[in-house]
């Protein structure tokens, strides 16, 4: 059964309302009930003794002063009866049982225990043991309970009518409430139905302060995020284009020149070396962005093997050594974790060798070739690599675009790039469900953590 | 046997450096409490919803939890252990109950470093160490003056414990 959520709460509010008025009223109604009774017992009881005491206690002085109390105070019960039985030993009341139409449990309870209650449908009897001069005796009063079953009936009259009148009362008006709470909502959906990838500009207006206008607030913040992403796609085409056509262009202008007359073949020598300079460099960021495309776009690694930490580093330098060979990268293990088995990662090991050489060599490059220190060590379930330079920073107003590709910060004019490979770094660790995290300091330094899982 | 020590703690890394010492001291293996000390709030109602693991998760950041972990991966084998604890006490004597009721065979200190206040509540534990005492032991590092890692995770691979 399909129900709208709003009228589900509406009946759910209704059905709780309804159970607890009924709950209630039922409680009032039996409490009432067993009240009322013990109250005309009582009444019953005070009649028995007064009768006993006038009837069978032949005093005259007391009989006139109780007959004028009973005139003025007792009022007659409807169907008001007395009766009383002598009690004699192994007096069975059969005969007063017949005739009053009571259970000889009756009687016998009031042998033994001076009192004794019954009810048969309306009418209510009341029995005392009562010791006169002439022996025991058993008063039993009876009436009818008239103005307690009229009181009761009333009473449950009006609650049933009472409970019927509230609990509708209460479904219209939730049905109400809960639609009107829900009239945002709505909104809210017809809003965001307007949205497309070619109107990403839109917002929806966030005028409440409740639940609902942190909805409107977050849907917003989505947008923005979806936007943002958006514009650094298309940014990241045209972006590449530019860097691509660059070299391209410098081969072209190169080559026509030195085809536009004869010349010397030093001067070919010469042409030919720089246009080949410049290819490497457009083969170098054709890998690049071919790496930072297929890393970014996938959530599986493939190749993944089991590999230690430490021995990454290694890898790394041995690299490192070879394409600069003066290089002072430095390998710190002192707090390396004792269990080397603490250093061991899944994943793929050229592509952890890249993410890491990315960052050296910014270190590297960055600071003018000064120290740089590689440190490893393992925290609860992370691998922790931390590569600290001495370089030029990055400006704290600028730090959060470092992981956009192509982005370079205003400091790196002198330095050759093309801002990719930190875009390609954080693409590599998160395909290995690490982490990077990079705080610097203007001409200070800088550092960058690396982290990735440790397998288990 | 194990070894209890207490050191005193601001949750710098930098503090770290007398976990290092107590880890490369002996070779025994060693159970560490690391110990801040505050002033207790003076009001009721602060004080019955005081809690000490919440306070303490408060001022200790992830950093300087993530560099307690691979100082003690690192010496997996010494480090037992690494309790954090709040001396909440206002007197000597107080702190000498603290010693006694948590066993403490070895008290360390630094010798040159300042601890800062880690919260507003935070008292100095110099106060309360004392350098003669015969379990206590000084123990002394560089400080660094390279701010560019201040307390970041870096600091944590700076010092060698080697520095006595």
């Amino acid at each position: 059964m399909a129900m709208k959520t709003h009228t589900k709460i509406a009946l759910i509010f209704f059905c709780l309302v309804s159970a607890a008025l009924i709950l209630l009223s039922a409680g009032v109604y039996f409490l009432t009930n067993r009240y009322s009774l013990s109250d005309f017992y009582k009444r019953l009881e005070i009649r028995a003794v007064v009768m006993a005491r006038t009837t069978l206690d032949h005093e005259a002085a007391s009989i006139q002063v109780l007959q004028e109390v009973r005139q003025m105070h007792l009022e007659r019960l409807p169907e008001e009866r007395e009766h009383y039985f002598r009690i004699t030993e192994g007096e069975t009341f059969e005969a007063a049982s017949n005739q009053l139409g009571l259970p000889r449990s009756f009687f016998t309870r009031i042998v033994s225990e001076g009192e004794a209650t019954y009810k048969s449908g309306n009418t209510c009897f009341a029995g005392v043991k009562y010791a006169s001069r002439s022996g025991s005796y058993a008063v039993v009063v009876s009436a009818d309970n008239y103005n307690n079953m009229m009181l009761l009936s009333n009473l449950r009259n009006f609650l049933l009518i009472g409970i019927s009148v509230t609990s509708i009362l209460t479904l219209l008006i939730s049905l109400t409430y809960a639609n009107k709470i829900f009239t945002p909502v709505k909104k809210i959906t017809s809003q965001v139905r307007e949205i497309s990838s070619r109107s990403l500009h839109l917002r929806l207006d966030v005028v409440q302060t409740d639940e609902i206008g942190e909805l409107q607030r977050t849907f917003n913040n989505m947008l923005d995020r979806l936007e943002t992403s958006f514009a650094t796609q298309n940014n990241f085409v045209s972006n590449a284009s530019h860097e691509l056509n660059t070299p391209l262009t410098a081969i072209i202008g190169q080559a026509e020149v030195t085809l536009s007359k004869d010349r010397a073949p030093v001067e070919y020598v010469e042409a030919l070396k720089i246009i080949l300079s410049k290819a490497e460099r457009l083969h170098e960021i054709t890998r690049s962005l071919l790496y930072l495309a297929q890393t970014g776009f996938t959530d599986k690694l493939e190749a993944n093997e089991s590999l230690r930490a430490d021995e990454l580093l290694w890898e790394v330098k041995g690299m490192t050594d070879r394409m600069v060979p003066a290089n002072k990268v430095q390998i710190n293990l002192s707090m390396m974790p004792e269990n080397p088995e603490w250093l061991r990662v899944k994943g793929n090991n050229k592509l952890l060798q890249i993410a890491l050489s990315n960052v050296v060599n910014n270190a590297i490059k960055y600071s003018n070739n000064q120290v740089v220190i590689m440190s490893i060590g393992t925290s609860e379930n992370e691998v922790i690599v931390v590569v600290k330079d001495l370089g030029i920073g990055i400006p704290e107003s600028e730090i959060d675009f470092i992981y956009d590709p192509f982005f370079r910060a205003a400091n790196t004019a002198a330095y050759d790039g093309y801002g990719i490979g930190l875009p390609l770094t954080r693409n590599i660790l998160r395909l290995h469900h690490g982490s990077i995290r990079v705080s610097s300091k203007v001409n200070a330094g800088t550092v960058v953590e690396l982290r990735i899982p440790i397998a288990r | 046997m194990v070894q209890n020590v207490l050191i005193p703690t601001d949750f710098t890394i930098e503090s770290l450096n007398l976990l290092k010492a107590a880890a490369t001291m002996n070779g025994r293996p060693k159970s560490i409490i690391l110990f801040h000390a505050i002033h207790l709030s003076d009001s009721i109602t602060d004080l019955l919803f005081f809690s000490k693991s919440k306070f303490i998760e408060s001022i200790a950041n992830e950093d300087f939890l993530t560099a307690v972990k691979i100082v003690r991966n690192r010496y997996a084998s010494i480090i037992k252990s690494v309790e954090m604890d709040l001396f909440v006490g206002r007197s000597s004597r107080a702190f000498e109950n603290f010693v006694a009721g948590n066993a403490v065979d070895l008290i360390l200190i630094p010798d040159a470093y300042k601890f800062r206040h880690a919260s507003d509540r935070s008292i100095d534990p110099l106060g309360y160490l004392h350098r003669g005492n015969k379990r206590t032991r000084v123990i002394s590092w560089k400080q660094n003056p390279d701010l560019s890692a201040a307390d970041t995770l870096s600091e944590v691979f700076q010092f060698d414990p080697g520095l006595k």
